[in-house]
């Protein structure tokens, strides 16, 4: 039997390349993920730890130990014992700045990067980058840096190939110029340990352990093996979010992939009746003929898993290439791998199984009997409405529960009736998506005939047109949840970063006691011209008190400026019976408040606003004038809008500021939030678009195999005068039909369960109120994309279609 | 080119070969077919299996390229068309009757008729498809799709979508291969009738000297060539030429 399915894959390959395709994708999208996650994670373990990157062992110490460095040298079997050197810098090349983990380059067994150019730095005022730096710095071998908020320039001599980590960037520096600084080598906490040739790593590792117990005991030995291991697995604890994401993805596409599969078998298997009957009519009992086919079925899943596990291994390669985790080596986790290849061959026996047991119900007499009408309409079954309909009204009302109060598993619940309620609409398709197809048709009739013959085709089969639609619906509905949801929590992230920290920059001048004074008139006019600094604002400041004298508090009272809320990006506003200050403490304080100066007091009422920090206080500038004697121009507020500017326009301002404490501000907070934000939003586009990819191989799919069933058709339409491209766009339109069911209901349900999803995570946590968003490029793109990319999969059936030859509409069955 | 084309030649076929190639084996299909039909003639192609009348049609209609030869539909070369340009002639100088699955299974009587008028974007003139449909008796059966009909109906509907855009010439192949005799006798009937009332060409491929017997010429084809070329024959001198060609 099993070689009787063999030779029936190799005889009609046409026949199984597309389920194979199917099968192999989602195999590929498993592997591959699970490849590039233990890629990526191994190699920020080792990027995240370059001191011991190229060691056998390492040993560490909670505190340094004077000459510890030559104990550990000493013990036998120890070729080489390096102490780890870094310092953390920041360096800027004109308006563009980096912040550098610099290393001192260790002997050459344990350097983990190559010299692409130069030498390795040597004298207090050298430095050597890595590539991707220098590129980011814009400076070469020869030029100079700068280390920012300091005169001190080095001068590039050597650059070196290593990329630049996804946080760390690398550059090098000298022993001569740490010392400068203060470094001794009984500092050290931490040695790189290279091992003698022939060394015994188990018996050198117990050695040096036996001789630090004595010497040194808060120090201890370990394999460094073990110790990236636990950096990596760090690492890829920390990309939780990104895990769940990649596990929601992976099982969107063995669904969809399962969905187009079956596909895919009923219609091959509709095609083979004759076969079928034939095996029959010789013998074969209804049982063997099943076995057969399932037999086939496993067969396609192993072939597929297998070419899926080979390009999953290949993507991951050309992404962690193109990412530059390459460079620390490929991680292939087998265990992981195995169970892609197990799901996949699972996947299609399993997805064989109901199309089999239908398709293989043929009577014998069956065989000899003329071909019979491919058309089927059946009515759809009222059981399916029944079960549908209680899926729906379950859903429904847990999802109504689930947003109805705050509770801590809201979101839980949520998620549950978003599954009930896809359950319900995926398994009613039949219910009401040849409906769907029928109202598009009837649309698309009237624009002549080559669009009439299309729609006429979409009918035809709506139990096989549905199925293709649902596909398409659930990877379409999966992507705009998550990105309605991530582009929600993104937009309710930023806004309340924008609320809690509304001031990007502030740069305050003060006196040696503490005073405002006017910021100098060179600074005042250069911040402005900070690139990356839009927009500026000059608070006159001076010192009050809050409240009667015993519990007063001094704080820096700021004059409110009319174009504070354009700078801040938050409304604020000052009546003169106002005083602003930070929530927390407004708590703390009483309705309405002295507030006193040199000058005077008023009386003031208290509110609250997060425009001012616990050391401020904000009135009008009719009552500064009226509390202080003197109220220079002390502090001034930058507007930083793109945030990935942070550090550039950072180190710019305390250059001019040239003391870091006159410069606060949350741009730097903010920007690593929205930057992490971007990214997962980008991610979990980019693989739920899997799925999408996935049931656009089931819509090619249908079509290329509707074409093999349609050639007499095709060729009766060619000998009548129907030209090669209007075969093929009436396929294209066939393909845009469906696809056009599919995104619509797919993008409305997704819009509806990133509704429930936002809703119920307010409801999960009453920390803050989130606001439901939605990326309109993003998912209009994505949308387009997809209606784009189903046209495109209806160019090889159309293309096969179009090669049809007149003659085959004549051809003996 | 030893064969001359005379001017009223509606369809004209010159030195026409056909090879087919599997490996090394070639069959010669069509070896050398010199032949013309005349406007409003209705022509019987007859001879045993295999002897290339299928091929030979195919060539005639457009649906085939010869290997070497030429075919004229109206005066005009066949052979150096584009695939655009030659299937603009079969959709609307050449009208087609195949054996069987003449209709699009989707399409209904009415649409299946228009089908060729609808894709050159020609409107039909309600007359002509209002006689055509009488004559036909196919008035009850328009609204209905190709699987509610039966044999005989759906090659009526074939042929009046060959005739409806009055095309140059129409091609059948074993139009009533399908068909019991009643069937083939009205459907000769008609055919006979468009070709004397009309002035349609018709050009029919057969195995059956009755339904030859309702063309008025006949021509004999053998292992790819043209044997025998026999006007206004009965069915009885039919016979009697198809046993001395030996089938
Ligand atoms: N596509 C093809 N490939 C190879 N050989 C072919 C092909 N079509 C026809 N032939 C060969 O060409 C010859 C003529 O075939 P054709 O179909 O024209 O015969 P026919 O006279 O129509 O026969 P029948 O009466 O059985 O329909 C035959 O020998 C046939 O085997
Ligand atoms: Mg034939």
């Amino acid at each position: 039997m099993l070689h009787q399915a063999w030779s029936e894959v190799r005889r009609h390959p046409g026949r199984f390349i597309s389920t194979m395709l199917a099968i192999a994708i989602s195999v590929a999208f498993l592997a591959g993920s699970s490849v590039l996650v233990a890629t990526e994670a191994q190699a920020q373990g080792k990027a995240a730890n370059l001191p011991i990157a190229m060691a056998d062992l390492v040993v560490s110490t909670e505190e340094p130990v004077p000459g510890l460095t030559k104990v550990i040298a000493g013990v036998p079997g120890v070729a080489i014992a390096s102490p780890s050197a870094a310092s953390n810098e920041v360096v800027t090349n004109g308006a563009i700045s980096q912040l550098l983990q610099l290393f001192v380059p260790p002997p050459e067994p344990l350097r983990w990067s190559k010299l692409t150019e130069g030498r390795w730095p040597t004298g207090a005022d050298e430095i050597a980058l890595s590539s991707a730096v220098s590129r980011a710095l814009n400076v070469g071998i020869g030029q100079g840096v700068r280390v920012a908020g300091s005169d001190t320039q080095l001068t590039v001599v050597g650059l070196t190939d290593e990329p630049a980590g996804m946080f760390v960037k690398t550059g090098y520096t000298s022993i001569a110029r740490l010392s400068q600084g203060g470094w001794t080598e009984d500092l050290t906490t931490e040695w790189a340990i290279k091992l003698a040739p022939d060394a015994n790593i188990d018996q050198v590792l117990d050695a040096i352990n036996a001789e630090l117990a004595t010497v040194a005991p808060k120090a201890k030995a370990e394999l460094a093996q073990v110790v990236r291991d636990r950096q990596a697995s760090r690492v890829a604890g920390e990309l939780d979010a990104f895990n769940v994401v990649l596990w929601v993805g992976a099982a969107a596409s063995v669904i969809v992939g399962m969905i187009t599969i079956a596909n895919t078998f009923t219609i091959t298997l509709a095609q083979r009746r004759r076969q079928i009957g034939l095996l029959r009519a010789v013998g074969a009992s209804a049982a063997q003929v099943r076995f057969r086919f399932l037999a086939e079925a496993a067969l396609l899943g192993v072939i597929g898993s297998l070419i899926g596990v080979l390009a999953g291994i290949g993507i991951a390669v050309a992404i962690t290439s193109w990412s530059s985790a390459l460079y620390w080596g490929l991680a292939l986790p087998w265990s992981r791998m195995a169970l892609a290849f197990g799901i996949g061959v699972m996947v299609a026996v399993i997805a064989a199984i109901v199309p089999v047991m239908r398709g293989t119900k043929v009577a014998p007499v069956e065989a000899l009997q003329p071909e019979l009408s491919m058309d089927e309409r059946k009515r759809a079954g009222v059981v399916r409405a029944i079960i549908c309909g209680l899926l729906l009204v379950a859903g429904l009302g847990l999802a109504a529960f689930s947003v109805s109060r705050p509770d801590p598993n809201a979101l839980l619940y949520a998620i549950g009736a978003a599954t009930l309620i896809s359950l319900g609409v995926l398994f009613g398709g039949p219910l009401f998506v040849p409906g769907l197809l029928r109202l598009v048709g009837r649309l698309v009739r009237r624009f002549g005939t080559v669009p009439l013959l299309a729609a006429n085709n979409t009918e035809r089969n709506p139990r096989r047109a549905t199925a293709t639609a649902t596909a398409l619906m659930l990877a379409v509905g999966l992507v705009v949840t998550m990105q309605v949801t991530t582009a929600s929590i993104r937009a309710s992230i930023l806004g309340e970063l924008e609320v809690r920290f509304p001031v990007d920059v502030q740069v305050a001048w003060t006196d040696a006691d503490g005073n405002p004074t006017a910021v100098p008139e060179d600074v005042r006019t250069k911040l402005g011209t900070v690139p990356g600094v839009v927009d500026t604002v000059e608070l006159p400041a001076g010192l009050a008190h809050l409240g009667s004298a015993d519990d007063a508090r001094l704080v820096t009272l700021l004059g409110a400026q009319p174009t504070v809320a354009s700078v801040v990006g938050i409304p604020v506003s000052v009546s003169d019976q106002q005083v602003l200050v930070d929530p927390g403490t407004a708590k703390n304080l009483p309705s309405s408040i002295e507030v006193k100066g040199e000058a005077g007091t008023v009386k003031l009422q208290v509110v609250g606003s997060k425009v001012v920090t616990s050391d401020q206080a904000m009135v009008s500038a009719a009552n500064l004038a009226k509390i202080s004697k003197a109220a220079p121009a002390a502090v001034i507020w930058l507007s930083v809008p793109d945030r990935s500017q942070a550090l550039n326009v950072l180190v710019g301002v305390n250059e001019l500021a040239a003391d870091q404490n006159r410069v606060t501000g949350s741009l730097v907070e903010a920007s690593a939030y929205e930057s992490l934000m971007n990214l997962l939003v980008a991610i979990t586009t980019g693989l739920l678009g899997v799925a999408v990819v996935i049931a656009l191989i089931g819509v090619s799919n249908t079509l290329g195999l509707s074409v093999l069933e349609r050639t007499r058709e095709s060729g009766l339409l060619r000998a009548l005068g129907l030209q090669a491209s209007s075969l093929r766009t009436m396929l294209t339109i066939e393909a845009l039909e469906v696809a056009v069911v599919g995104v619509l209901v797919g993008t409305a349900a997704g819009a509806g369960f990133g509704w429930l999803a936002i809703t119920a995570l307010g409801r999960a946590s009453d920390v803050q109120e989130l606001s439901y968003a939605v990326d309109g490029p993003q998912t209009l793109g994505m949308l387009g994309i997809a209606v784009l990319a189903a046209a495109l999969a209806s160019y090889l059936p159309g293309r096969r279609a179009a090669k049809t030859a007149p003659t085959e509409a004549l051809a003996e069955l | 080119m030893t064969a001359t084309v005379a001017v009223d030649h509606v369809v004209a076929a010159q030195a026409l070969t056909k090879v087919y190639r599997s490996g090394e084996a070639a069959v010669h299909a069509l070896d050398g077919v010199d032949l013309g039909f005349i406007r409003g003639s209705f022509a019987a192609i007859m001879g045993p299996s295999g002897s290339g009348k299928s091929t030979l049609m195919h060539c005639l209609a457009g649906l085939d390229r010869p290997t070497s030869g030429e075919v004229l539909i109206d005066g005009r070369q066949l052979s150096g068309l584009s695939d655009r340009e030659l299937t603009r002639v079969r959709r609307d100088q050449v009208g087609f009757v195949f054996q069987a699955f003449n209709l699009l299974p989707t399409l209904t009587a009415e649409q299946n008729i228009m089908l060729p008028l609808e894709l050159s974007g020609r409107r039909a003139d309600p007359e002509v498809f209002a006689q055509l449909v009488d004559s036909l008796r196919l008035g009850d059966r328009l609204k209905h799709l190709p699987s509610q009909l039966s044999g005989g109906q759906q090659q009526r509907v074939a042929i009046a979508r060959a005739l409806i855009g009055r095309p140059s010439v129409v091609f059948a192949d074993e139009p009533t291969g399908a068909l019991d005799s009643r069937a083939s006798q009205q459907l000769l009937d008609y055919l006979r009738h468009t070709s004397q009332v009309l002035g349609q060409t018709i050009v029919m491929v057969t195995h059956d000297p009755n339904a030859a017997a309702y063309a008025d010429r006949t021509v004999l084809l053998s292992d790819g060539r043209v044997v025998d070329d026999l006007s206004a024959p009965t069915a009885d001198t039919i016979l009697a030429t198809m046993k001395r060609w030996g089938s």
